[in-house]
């Protein structure tokens, strides 16, 4: 298939706060909680409630709330979300829910509703079950000099014609050895789309991490 | 779109033991690697069995931190030499693993669960110069690394792609299924009304996969698909939607109808859910009668991020034995009638398509189509 890639939306969360295409554009100062927020933040950003985001892992909240700014109901219609495919990359992985749940571990007080959050896949499906991606899924594990190998996938399966949009991004949770300082929490999305789908570009920067966060900011 | 990534090389370590030979004749023969638990006896986990690599399989003392890199080189020498050691200078390494290499979470160590550092090691292990991809797609992971080798290889970005999964058992891995109440304190039974739940394994799978013909050993993916149940992180979708899904978008890519499919190795883990579901999905999408139909992970324990290329290399020994083997500890099936599944060992009718499915974490559904 020969076709172009547009950038339809971003969406991006970092310690300033949350930003993105569909119009957010919120401090963690001005919420009142620090990164990633608590189990009211999504109602105080969105305006509306979200009954299991209080329950989410540091990563998936912090995946869910880029991929939220992207605003995807006035970008992708509800008609193209069954093949549209989702891909996420992540550097650190879940190390947050993994010491969680060996801490639980080692107090003998296992912690089950964490285990499933030590596989960044599932932070994947809460984004997917949020917005009903039944497209195909990839999560990958990449290393500090392979970042961006999602947004290439996701071009494959783009231009292979697998996917007529993806929602690609990356996340991560850097843990600090020190409990006293927080965690340091990153995300980015996009939605790509193709040249041919009729959407509309948000940004024509070059396909980068760094571009699409500057983008949504 | 129809594709055709040729398989040059196949490598396992498994409960059987080494090698990949080993691993298919037991299958066939209907053996188990279930037993009860010798190096994990230890774990305090709430099931007396798994499906442990036998100890003569491994080196002395080798230490637990070090057990999914041994198994992951293991089994890619063994893939590699199968394919007459093709230059791996130039070659992709694509890892499937749910957690990697543990250490540093649990105990000292710079694994950190994060596979990326387990592909790096076997990279540099193997002297791999092509690029490095890793999968993390928790059970679905093997199917979805196959699928990215074979997109790449399609599209001609590489020649040839080792595909690796990998997984060890752990206490962590082991202990959170069990907090899930998912473990089958028994030996699992899949499809089976008294099934209670997964018994884990450990091992690897590697594939060499190369876009050249003459270095086939004669069977080639030639679709593959994915999909997502979008309904909830651990369970499946109560029709299974996500699964039959994927494995329709499989056998489009693969330009195939549902009557061309000769036989179907499934996900199979023995939970009550997954099992009632996969079943229902597959037996929706066949029209209401599947090809033969067997799963393995009675004989293998799960193995997780391995599960999807050790099941791949059982779905080839079935083309190229002719024949489906019988779904082990399987005695009052319940679930959709409409899944055939095989219940002694089977000649096949024809035998030359074959279609793995599997599903993970997160509602991650794949399906790759096999031809020999």
């Amino acid at each position: 298939m020969n076709c172009s890639v547009v950038v339809a939306a971003v969406g991006a969360v970092d310690m300033d706060g949350i930003a993105g295409s569909g119009g957010v554009r919120v401090s963690w100062h001005d919420l009142g909680v620090p990164a990633p927020g608590d189990g009211r933040t999504f109602r105080a950003v969105f305006g509306r409630s979200d009954e299991t985001f209080r329950r989410l892992d540091v990563a998936s909240r912090t995946l869910v709330l880029a991929c939220e700014a992207l605003a995807l109901p006035s970008v992708l219609p509800p008609e193209r979300r069954d093949e549209t495919a989702l891909v996420v990359e992540t550097t650190t992985g879940c190390l947050d829910a993994d010491l969680q749940f060996a801490a639980s571990l080692a107090a003998a007080m296992h912690d089950a509703p964490i285990f499933p959050y030590t596989l960044p896949s599932t932070c994947l499906g809460e984004v997917a079950l949020r917005h009903g991606l039944r497209g195909i899924s990839v999560c990958l594990s990449v290393a500090p000099a392979a970042r961006g190998a999602a947004l290439a996938e996701a071009t494959r399966l783009l231009t292979n014609g697998e996917a007529p949009a993806v929602v690609v991004a990356s996340v991560d949770v850097l843990v600090r050895p020190d409990a006293r300082t927080p965690r340091e929490c990153r995300a980015v999305a996009a939605l790509l789309s193709t040249s041919s789908s009729g959407s509309r570009a948000v940004t024509t920067a070059p396909l980068a991490w760094s571009s699409l966060h500057e983008a949504a900011r | 779109m129809a594709i055709r990534v040729h398989v040059a090389g196949r490598g396992a370590i498994t409960g059987f033991g080494q090698g990949r030979r080993a691993f298919v004749d037991a299958i066939f023969a209907g053996d188990t690697a279930i037993r009860p638990r010798g190096r994990t006896a230890a774990f305090a986990v709430p099931t007396s069995v798994a499906a442990e690599v036998p100890g003569d399989a491994v080196p002395p003392g080798l230490a637990a931190r070090d057990h999914a890199w041994w198994f992951a080189t293991t089994a890619a020498r063994e893939a590699l030499a199968e394919a007459h050691d093709p230059p791996c200078e130039r070659t992709m390494l694509v890892l499937a693993s749910t957690k990697g290499d543990l250490s540093g979470v649990d105990g000292a160590g710079d694994g950190l669960g994060q596979p990326w550092r387990l592909g790096a090691r076997l990279a540099h292990e193997l002297g791999i110069g092509g690029e490095v991809v890793n999968v993390s797609c928790a059970c679905a992971s093997g199917l979805v690394a196959l699928a990215t080798a074979a997109r790449r290889i399609a599209a001609g970005e590489v020649e040839r792609a080792l595909v690796v999964g990998v997984d060890a058992l752990h206490a962590f891995v082991m202990a959170g299924f069990g907090a899930l109440n998912a473990l089958d304190r028994e030996p699992c039974r899949p499809f089976d009304r008294a099934r209670r739940g997964v018994t884990l394994g450990e091992g690897a799978g590697a594939l060499l996969l190369t876009r050249h013909p003459h270095e086939s050993i004669g069977t080639a993916i030639v679709g593959h698909g994915g999909a997502n149940d979008a309904c909830h992180v651990t369970g499946p979708d109560r029709q299974g939607a996500g699964i039959a899904l994927a494995a329709a978008r499989a056998l489009a890519h693969a330009g195939l109808t549902m009557g061309e499919v000769d036989v179907l190795h499934l996900h199979g883990t023995a939970t009550e859910a997954n099992d009632a579901t996969e079943a229902m999905g597959l037996a929706r999408l066949f029209g209401g009668r599947t090809p033969p139909a067997f799963g393995t992970k009675a004989q293998t324990g799960h193995t997780l991020g391995a599960a999807g290329v050790l099941e791949t290399i059982v779905a080839i020994e079935s083309l190229r034995r002719g024949e489906a083997a019988a779904n082990a500890a399987l005695t009052d099936p319940d679930v959709d009638p409409g899944l055939d599944l095989v219940r002694a060992p089977r000649r096949l009718v024809r035998a030359t398509t074959a279609l793995k499915v599997a599903s993970g974490f997160g509602g991650v559904q794949a399906a790759v189509v096999l031809q020999s």
